[in-house]
């Protein structure tokens, strides 16, 4: 007779046994990373109440470090610029006309813009509204904190 | 020959296939995927008024309540706003946003429908934001319904409440809920796994099991170590005499521990991702993990179930050492070693427990750290050591914590490794002596590699199908005044500790006599006659007769007892 069986039984099941508990192992892997799929509820509030208007500091300028945002009363209305650097996150910090983070050493002036880096974007500008009742709104969107 | 080859490669890789879909299609909760498929069936007729009997109950009456006002926007059977329920709407309402009705355009008589609708009330999953009947009805009141809040009354509140814990199946007929009462009503205890996750569990399952018949058929074709062992089959001697290996001696017990604490070890590990050791989050995290993140539920199973499954295994492995009298010298050390293994594993079993930090641990709590006050002379300086405080608090829950993923489990995987070591280095599993000129059968560890794999396989399919099916015990948060709730007795680890603390004083019934049991059985092999060199090997012994009665009558007491506070 012809040599006919090339796949001897014993290396069959061995193959066999790898192969499923491999495709176990596999299925084990994908409930793994479905497990570390949850994303918890939860995010930081796109909107923030800077309360009356009439209530604004005579100074002109409103820092709210829990935002973190700036926000200047000028001639035309509002404008606000929100005070994380757009280089890794820190908060900047009011270093006399200009901005500076204390992190990375990046400047920004006192309209946001990009004096010095390693930041390459300005400071967003955030939308300030006001309400019926007369309370000041500031948008920050979907900001990153 | 060929063709049946390729049916036993084709059957696994479609297996494979149907796997990964369910694994990766099915989401926890309702899936769009699936609510699509239910509407593109014919739109049933919309159910009519629920009908009552009298005297209804205060769920019928919140039902009619529901039926009026709730029932459009959450779903006939509390299912949410979804496809297949706006399918029972008139076609042009199917969309609720863009219908005019409820968008941006809505109308001055009508409100703008929030862009998640309205959640689901009832199934797996729902009202994961409230942990008792109590939050549920004061937020219904407060909050409800949403074109109109704080219209219902306080009354109908706790008719809807009722309602939803009926949808939920969780109602109670006899019951009538009000603020007081309701704070021990539960909204989601004993969540089941999502029906999602079964498939994807139920097929993993069978690959193991098919892995373990390819395994078993392998090892009886006969096994020749061909190439050099692999890293498992060096944790192993390279031949180990054919007595210690026989499953009806040894019962499996101490290689099924080692399993377990695996499982343990790994599962555990993953909780820890969720687990928020906090007094405000302990419990909610384990809600959120139980009933919200997807294999979550499974996993905190696993590791309820293996920690069940480690005491019994270890307490059969005791067993099974006095009744062959294995402890005998020179595995006596080793004998104590086992022992301190069993008292630092039921400690991980009650610090684990109290991690819930739920009304369900409340009492166990109390009276197991009570307990250590009764200690005459450093009872008062141990207790305070034990839950960082005067009373128990937030330096309790990380204290537990502390002690449950490091102390303890640092101190038990040294002496798991040091008991394992003191096996190989006793000789083994014990066993007679040869006789002379005798030459002793030996069992390479190929093949005890492949019998382990294929215990640990079936163990592991017990365990999956258990955690499935049983889910792991879940109670509300503690609550800052909780007195009048909560379960009274011990985990039933404890339950026999439990027990004789009625008979009289606490230090006496419930520290002493427990610790004098435990030194009792270390002083065995030390004080009692041991079993005989060529007596050993077998079941029964005559040298230990006297340990074997002792010892046996030990583990029967602290059984029977257990048995007794189940019972009761």
């Amino acid at each position: 007779m012809t040599k006919e069986i090339t796949f001897p039984r014993r290396a069959f099941l061995r193959l066999s046994a790898k192969i499923t508990l491999g495709l176990a192992g596999f299925l084990g892997l994908g409930g793994l990373v479905r497990y570390f799929s949850h994303e918890p509820a939860g995010k930081s509030p796109s909107s923030y109440d800077l309360g009356l208007a009439v209530d604004f500091p005579a100074s002109g300028e409103l820092i709210r470090l829990d935002i973190p945002a700036i926000i200047y009363k000028t001639k035309d209305g509002y404008i606000a610029y929100s005070l994380v650097c757009t280089h890794l996150g820190c908060t900047v910090e009011e270093d006399g006309e200009n901005f500076s983070c204390p992190c990375h050493g990046s400047q920004f002036d006192h309209n946001g813009n990009v004096l010095k880096g390693p930041a390459a974007e300005r400071l967003p500008s955030l939308e300030v509204g006001i309400s019926e009742n007369g309370r000041l709104i500031l948008e920050t969107g979907a900001m990153d904190k | 020959m060929r063709s049946r080859f390729r049916i036993y490669l084709i059957v696994p890789a479609v297996l494979v296939l149907m796997g990964g879909l369910f694994l990766f299609s099915g989401t926890v909760g309702a899936s769009p995927s699936i609510d699509q498929n239910l509407s593109s069936t014919p739109a049933p007729d919309r159910p009519g008024p629920v009908p009552t009997i009298y005297p209804p109950s205060q769920a019928d009456n919140g039902a009619q309540v529901y039926w009026g006002m709730c029932q459009d926007c959450h779903g006939n059977e509390g299912q949410g706003l979804d496809a297949s329920w706006r399918s029972t709407f008139a076609p042009e309402s199917h969309d609720c946003w863009g219908s005019g009705c409820h968008g941006e355009d809505a109308p001055d008589n009508s409100f703008v429908l929030p862009e998640a609708g309205a959640p689901a009330l009832a199934g797996p999953g729902a009202l994961p934001r409230f942990s008792t009947a109590f939050e549920l009805g004061t937020y219904i009141h407060e909050s409800m319904p949403f074109f109109s809040t704080g219209s219902l009354s306080e009354d109908q509140a706790w008719e809807l409440t009722a309602h939803i814990l009926h949808l939920n199946d969780k109602g109670n007929p006899e019951l009538t809920l009000t603020g007081t009462n309701s704070a021990a009503i539960l909204v989601h205890q004993h969540v089941n796994l999502p029906g999602t996750e079964l498939p994807g569990i139920l097929i993993l399952s069978l690959f193991l099991v098919i892995g373990a018949v390819y395994i078993s058929q392998l090892s009886k074709e006969g096994t020749v170590e061909t190439r050099r062992g692999n890293f498992f089959h060096h944790l192993h001697p390279a031949t180990i005499p054919e007595a210690q290996s026989k499953f009806s001696f040894t019962l499996g017990a101490g290689g099924l521990a080692i399993f377990f604490s695996l499982v343990l070890l790994i599962t555990g590990a993953l909780e820890m991702y969720y687990y928020l050791p906090t007094p405000d989050g302990a419990a909610e995290s384990i809600q959120i993990l139980t009933s919200l993140v997807p294999y979550g539920n499974l996993i905190r199973n696993l590791h309820y179930w293996s920690a069940q499954l480690l005491v019994i295994t270890m307490m059969v492995h005791l067993a099974r050492v006095i009744l062959t009298g294995a402890y005998a010298p020179p595995r006596r050390f080793n004998f104590i070693l086992g022992l301190i293994l069993l008292v630092l594993i039921l400690l991980l079993d009650f610090t684990g427990y109290v991690l819930r930090w739920d009304e369900g641990i409340r009492w166990a709590l109390v009276v197991g750290t009570n307990l250590l006050k009764t200690i005459p002379g450093v009872g008062e300086g141990f207790y305070q050591f034990v839950i960082g405080g005067a009373e128990p608090g937030a330096p309790t829950l990380i204290r537990f914590y502390a002690w449950h993923i490091f102390g303890l489990t640092l101190a038990v995987a040294g002496i798991t490794v040091w008991h394992i070591f003191k096996v190989r280095r006793d000789g083994g599993i014990s066993a007679s002596p040869p006789e002379r000129g005798e030459k002793t059968k030996r069992v390479p560890r190929a093949e005890l590699v492949s019998k382990e794999v294929i215990a640990m396989i079936i163990a592991g399919v017990v365990l999956l199908l258990l955690s499935v099916f049983v889910p792991a015990p879940i109670d509300q948060p503690l609550l800052e005044n909780g007195a009048l709730v909560g379960d009274s007795r011990a985990p039933w680890f404890f339950l026999w500790i439990q027990e004789t603390l009625q008979y009289g004083n606490p230090f006496l019934w419930g520290v002493a006599l427990p610790l004098a049991a435990v030194i009792l059985l270390g002083l065995l092999p030390y004080v009692l006659p041991n079993a005989k060199k060529e007596e050993l090997g077998r079941w029964l012994p005559s040298g230990n007769r006297l340990g074997q009665i002792v010892g046996i009558t030990i583990i029967a007491i602290i059984f029977l007892l257990t048995l007794l506070g189940w019972l009761s």
